[in-house]
């Protein structure tokens, strides 16, 4: 593990609500597709089964929001960002400022209501995600990250 | 320098026109076969289509103009919605001049500007029939090239020219298909020892029965004809394939029928690779291609720009010639450990089984036969954990290798191209200290992931740190 920021309490919340989101689209699609096994006689194990594999899906996402969040970590120093996630498949990723072009801020209805914001740090070739941050890490994050990169140049590494 | 607006070459009408016609053939299809007047009245539709269709393409001239400025090239088009293009000279990544063979007497040529902007398979700037004069305006003020003239002759730094025995075998080696038909070829002999005689002897009664050797007889013979066509495209396109250097520029042209000038210059390239398919790692040929940031290469292979199509192993170092930052012996390259080819190896066999076990389960005498992808896998795989490598030279440049469906990539980008870098390990691989290291490069409208499976640890660590720090 990186000695690294951990991402803020609030997003296990975020991801608990969108566990939710994802039982209520799949119960809604399963309800859909009852009403055409009982009207156009589709094979009637479909809608049984996208049931249980909703619910099982969503039981999934629950359990491992507490492991998602104990091993995402990011930092941001002088030169690099560096981003790393997950234990059982861990990811480490350097991005170096210089290489930075553009950075985003985004944050849908639920992250809005939670005050966090998404960072999309975008390169030449790749978007790299940092998950949430609250808005002033945000507001910081993206004038460190722009100064930085205004100073930073491809020549001088 | 005056700025006004100029048009295109007179010839684009016919151009447009030929591409209008193209793109409407359908419909002058449609309206041969819906008509069933008299034959002149059909000629009369069709020759009224045509005029219209000419309308449209001498609108589509008088409405695209463009201005070659003291910083930038201005492009107008469009005749309902208006459409300004500004490219800056200092922006252009690479250069493509495109010449039909029946525009060469006219000189005329086709010209396409690409920026790193990301624009889909389109370059940013297109000149659809201009004459040679305002090429050499612009490959001036692109590239600060004097225009050719007759009495000085072009000074080139560097220059390679294909022969027609590399042209030749670049083409053959490059039809995947080969291989397979040989690899048939032997099944089938093999099928003789493997089925009993009077099995062989009936089935070929009854296939003769339904007539289907001559179905047989066709396939072969469109097979052949695919064959032909793929190898004359090939060699239709890198007819004559020239690459030259002067100054930072690197220059290839091509082609018969259409004869493509790219020209980018050194800096602007992303990475070099060098790749071999197993059959031209058998034969000790090599093909050297450019990772550049355009589309200009959008029809070769894989995207990259060929810049050497087949050379001899052994001649690689001319490479340094063309690309001064490309060494021009190649390092020992750091290996996987025995851990990490078996993983490779593993994999590919488990891939393998998810064909073989139904088919073995259900299709049962000749399901067996999907057994022989087994071994197939094993070697794959085992090909894979030979060659994937990694090495940092110096300070700047990282070499990696990587191998998959029995083809090699060498892999040479300087450290001021690679986006980013990660390290993936999976809780099984870190037991063994093992894990995938995946570099990003920017390649064409998109990103080019390189990635370096199984390696040690350690090795991945070391490139990782080296990345991300400034100095070391």
């Amino acid at each position: 593990m990186i000695k690294g920021d951990a991402l803020p309490q609030q997003i296990k919340t975020v991801w608990r609500i969108s566990a939710a989101g994802t039982l209520i689209f799949g119960l809604l699609i399963s309800a859909g597709l009852q009403l055409a096994i009982h009207f156009w006689h589709w094979w009637s194990w479909l809608g049984v089964s996208l049931a249980v594999l909703t619910i099982l899906t969503t039981i999934v996402e629950l359990a491992i929001v507490p492991y998602r969040y104990r091993f995402w970590r990011y930092r941001i120093m002088a030169q690099s960002v560096e981003i790393e996630s997950g234990f059982f498949f861990h990811e480490l990723t350097a991005i170096p400022i210089s290489r930075i072009q553009n950075v985003t801020l985004e944050a849908g209805p639920i992250l809005q209501w939670q005050h966090l914001q998404t960072v999309n740090i975008e390169t030449a070739a790749t978007t790299h995600k940092i998950e949430s941050v609250t808005l002033a890490t945000a507001d910081q994050l993206k004038q460190q990250i722009m100064a930085l990169a205004m100073e930073a140049n491809d020549e001088d590494d | 320098m005056k700025t006004t607006k100029r048009h295109l070459h007179p010839l684009a009408i016919l151009v447009f026109w030929g591409r209008y016609i193209i793109s409407w053939f359908i419909i002058i299809l449609l309206s041969l076969f819906t008509d069933h007047g008299e034959w002149n009245e059909t000629a009369m539709v069709v020759v009224i289509i045509l005029l219209v269709i000419l309308l449209f393409a001498v609108f589509k001239y008088w409405w695209y103009r463009y201005e070659i400025g003291d910083q930038a090239i201005t492009i107008y088009t469009g005749v309902i919605f208006r459409k300004q293009r500004h490219v800056p000279y200092n922006r252009i990544q690479t250069l493509q001049l495109q010449q039909w063979l029946f525009l060469k007497p006219f000189h005329a040529v086709s010209v396409q500007l690409e920026t790193a902007g990301q624009s889909h398979d389109q370059a940013e700037a297109v000149l659809p029939v201009v004459s040679q004069h305002v090429v050499d305006q612009l490959q001036l003020l692109v590239n600060g090239e004097q225009p050719l003239s007759d009495e000085v002759p072009e000074v080139v730094d560097n220059r390679y020219q294909i022969s027609w025995s590399d042209l030749n075998t670049y083409a053959l080696t490059s039809m995947g298909i080969i291989p397979i038909l040989l690899g048939l070829l032997w099944l089938y002999g093999k099928l003789d020892d493997l089925v009993s005689k009077s099995v062989m002897d009936e089935t070929i009664n009854v296939v003769l029965h339904f007539g289907v050797l001559v179905i047989v007889g066709l396939a072969v013979l469109l097979i052949i004809a695919g064959l032909l066509v793929s190898y004359l495209t090939i060699v239709q396109r890198y007819y004559h394939f020239i690459l030259t250097k002067k100054g930072d520029r690197l220059h290839t042209e091509k082609g018969f029928f259409q004869r493509n000038t790219i020209t980018a210059s050194e800096s602007r390239i992303q990475a070099v690779v060098m790749r071999q398919t197993v059959l031209r790692q058998l034969l000790g040929l090599i093909s050297v291609q450019l990772v550049l940031v355009s589309s200009a290469a959008k029809e070769e292979d894989q995207d990259n720009l060929v810049m050497l199509p087949v050379i001899d192993q052994s001649r690689v170092a001319i490479v340094n010639q063309f690309v001064s930052w490309v060494p021009a012996k190649l390092p020992a390259l750091t290996r996987l450990t025995v851990a990490g080819k078996y993983r490779l190896m593993r994999n590919a066999v488990l891939l393998s089984l998810i064909p073989i076990i139904p088919l073995v389960y259900w299709l049962r005498p000749w399901g067996w036969l999907s057994l022989l992808l087994l071994p197939i896998a094993l070697i794959m795989g085992w090909y894979a954990g030979r060659y994937m490598g990694v090495k940092r030279l110096d300070h700047q440049l990282l070499v990696l290798q990587t191998g998959h469906h029995f083809q090699r990539d060498t892999t040479i980008v300087p450290k001021r191209c690679i986006q980013s870098v990660t390290i993936e390990q999976t809780y099984w691989m870190r037991r063994v200290g093992l894990c995938h290291l995946q570099v990003n490069i920017r390649h064409g409208d998109g990103k080019e992931m390189v990635e370096v499976r199984y390696l040690p640890l350690q090795t991945a660590k070391d490139v990782y740190q080296w990345y991300r720090t400034k100095y070391n």
